[in-house]
């Protein structure tokens, strides 16, 4: 009874249009889009009919996608919720990049801001560039790009 | 200068040795375990003071693993806010499973609960939405012959 794999991360957005022309732009690539019916238990245990516009994006080199969901209906009336690095639930994706300077330095250029300068991380193993980014809608990306 | 691969999904939990404890009987395997502090993380989190328990854990087949990490400082004042299915934000982990039904009936004694029953998407998965620790929402698929 095995786990085999990720096969995806969902993403709940506002702005399906918005976000998934920052992903296209940060570098991956539409693996398809549409819209789509069905049913959705809300966190009061009742089902109801929703309908969702669905973005697949994949990793060039990667298995695991990321699949970007709108909610046309049922809405979260929570709306955007503050996030930090710290709160509580699925908080970060961490993606395997090469040439970390020249991705934040295209990042920057059209107003995404990492949290830092990058860094350099050694484990006794391998040394690490590193650095979070501000995605949209409040999302925490991180780059790695293993460099010894 | 390429998005080569997804590395890692961060999970920030309240309670690391719970869900530690989960994702082991989910079915996943301890790759690492560490605890962080100190200039680099601070640099790194634009935070002061941070304090972190970590446990990485990998699939058996797949390159994508799960990190889950305790703040022990700072944390957040809202504590947990399970989300639903179509909260804003990053919200669900979607698993290539085996059995996906003997996998459910080992969860739910231990209080682990789909969405709502197991059912079949055309004839490619069987599949269900399933709720985890501290209300992280997995999404379970079992690929059809």
């Amino acid at each position: 009874m095995k786990i085999h794999k990720i096969d995806h991360i969902g993403i709940v957005v506002r702005d399906i249009a918005a976000v998934k022309a920052f992903f296209l732009d940060f570098g991956l690539e539409l693996q398809g889009e549409g819209d789509s019916q069905g049913k959705l238990v809300d966190h009061d245990g009742v089902e109801r009919d929703a309908k969702q516009a669905i973005v697949a994006l994949r990793t060039p080199d990667g298995e695991a996608t990321i699949e970007l969901l709108h909610y046309y209906t049922p809405t979260d009336e929570r709306d955007l919720q503050p996030t930090f690095e710290y709160t509580p639930g699925i908080r970060h994706i961490a993606f395997a990049v090469s040439d970390i300077d020249s991705i934040v330095a295209r990042l920057k250029a059209t107003g995404t801001q990492p949290f830092s300068a990058i860094q350099t991380l050694s484990n006794g193993e391998a040394t690490y560039k590193l650095v979070y980014i501000h995605g949209p809608e409040g999302i925490i990306l991180e780059l790695d790009e293993k460099i010894g | 200068m390429k998005i080569r691969k997804i590395d890692h999904v961060g999970i920030i939990v309240n309670d690391l040795a719970a869900a530690k404890a989960f994702f082991v009987a989910f079915g996943l395997q301890v790759q690492d375990e560490w605890e962080l502090e100190g200039a680099w993380v601070d640099q790194v989190t634009g935070l002061q003071g941070v304090k972190t328990a970590s446990v990485m854990l990998r699939t058996s087949d797949g390159e994508t693993a799960i990190e889950l990490s305790q703040f022990y400082t700072p944390r957040d004042e809202n504590g947990i806010q399970p989300p639903s299915a179509n909260t804003l934000g990053i919200r669900h982990i979607a698993f290539v499973v085996e059995d996906i039904d003997g996998l459910v009936a080992r969860l739910e004694p231990k209080g682990f609960k789909p969405f709502h029953a197991v059912y079949r998407y055309e004839n490619i998965y069987k599949m269900c939405y399933f709720r985890g620790p501290e209300g992280i929402i997995l999404e379970l698929a079992e690929e059809l012959q």
